[in-house]
């Protein structure tokens, strides 16, 4: 009776860390985004304010690009959740400097046995974008924000064979070390504010083996029309859940 | 008599490039419709033709508009001498009347004028612009929309590649 009481304990335990990870995880369209490099036709350099929860007040960050575009894409045998869903890359030029701080961060490719990352500054900023095509584009879906993308320290290698459903077609691909963890962030452009829907929300960046994605992507953000030529795929960007900040 | 223009354009460009000032972050939403347009070499037809048709001072006012604005490129489509024609004293209305062809009030970004496709957009003018998004390219009537979203302080400019002409008017 006892060790059929404890086994139900311990299962008891398990179905509440999945259900709370599951919750965790819950808000983002979008599970999985590929990361092409990209050669805009219009370089945009602007100015805007942002603020994310690793800022104490909101700083002007100079950018630059868009410099990768990325798409919702299939992956572990899970279809697209969102094919509307389209991110813009741009560089920050003037990334403030953060101190390295330690966080928790629950992701779908490494799970719950390697939490923890070490991040420093931010390098890009990621902005939600349209596709244009013909007729008036698909609205951007709801629960994607604006991201500052924070560059990983200690990223320890995954080194897992993905299936992915992307640009390439259906294939394997090798999944390698963390680059960026991306938090959702506020920002201020000109008289628009956008706020941050889901502050737990996020994504780790994972390199994956380079290969060529040659494509042109017409968009729309919050900067105007702009062409995109697709030369590589690089990363691919993972849905997670920020758990906490430990240097706090 | 269009390089006359071209050469009180360029001087109206070097007057106002030094009265403008250094701007953090977005370099144009801090001045007017006209001092961007007079900022851009692309657009010296068209700041010689808004002087021309005495429209300085409405597109420098509070607005808010949405100018679609002309390149050089798209000024040299049209015929020769169509320029230095309309820029005449006695054609300043036939004049007044294209330029606010070119413009709608308010102020509407790029993802709002997406928005639009199929539809008209009313002129100041009082005619109405087609919108169009095929291929990935936008269109106003049968020009393209080659640069979105240049903030003003009153209003956007979005460039287009080919010049609008307005129905003439029956009598």
């Amino acid at each position: 009776m006892n060790s059929c009481l404890r086994s139900f304990g311990v299962f008891a335990s398990l179905f509440g860390c999945v259900l709370s990870s599951t919750a965790a995880l819950g808000h983002s369209p979008v599970d999985f985004l590929e990361v092409i490099r990209v050669k805009p036709a219009q370089v945009i350099e602007h100015g805007v304010e942002t603020r994310s929860r690793f800022d104490s007040r909101k700083k002007e960050s100079k950018l630059e690009g868009p410099t990768y575009f990325s798409r919702g894409v299939g992956a572990m045998k899970r279809a697209v959740k969102s094919p509307r869903a389209y991110m813009n890359w741009f560089t920050i030029k003037n990334p403030t400097q953060q101190p390295k701080r330690q966080v928790d961060v629950l992701d779908m490719v490494r799970g719950g046995n390697s939490k923890q990352l070490q991040i420093g500054s931010a390098a890009f900023l990621i902005s939600p974008s349209q596709q244009l095509t013909s007729g008036a584009p698909d609205e951007i879906p709801e629960g994607l924000d604006i991201y500052k993308a924070y560059e990983i320290h200690d990223g320890s290698s995954v080194d897992l064979k993905l299936d992915i459903d992307g640009s390439l077609g259906n294939g394997k691909v090798s999944v390698g070390k963390p680059i960026y963890l991306c938090m959702s962030s506020e920002e201020w452009h000109h008289d628009e504010t956008f706020a941050v829907t889901h502050p737990n929300d996020c994504f780790v960046v994972y390199e994956i083996e380079e290969q060529p994605a040659v494509s042109t992507f017409n968009t729309i953000d919050q900067f105007g029309i702009n062409e995109l030529k697709g030369s590589t795929l690089r990363w691919i960007c993972v849905r997670a859940a920020f758990l906490r900040d430990k240097s706090k | 008599m269009k390089k006359a223009f071209l050469a009180l354009a360029a001087g109206f460009m070097v007057l106002a490039a030094g009265t403008q000032s250094a701007t953090a972050g977005c370099g144009t939403c801090d001045k007017t419709i006209v001092e961007n347009a007079v900022g851009s070499k692309d657009f010296a037809t068209l700041v010689a033709a808004v002087k021309a048709a005495g429209l300085v001072e409405t597109l420098s006012g509070d607005g808010p508009f949405t100018v679609f604005a002309p390149t050089e490129a798209a000024f040299a489509k049209l015929p020769k001498g169509t320029v230095a024609e309309l820029v005449k004293p006695e054609n300043k209305d036939k004049l007044v009347a294209i330029l606010t062809y070119h413009v709608v009030p308010g102020k509407v970004m790029a993802k709002d004028v997406v928005k639009l496709d199929g539809k008209k957009a009313k002129t100041v003018q009082g005619g109405s612009v087609g919108v169009k998004v095929k291929d990935g390219t936008v269109s106003i009537n049968k020009a393209k929309v080659v640069k979105a979203d240049i903030a003003c302080k009153n209003g956007v400019i979005h460039v287009i590649d080919t010049v609008l002409l307005p129905k003439a008017k029956k009598k």
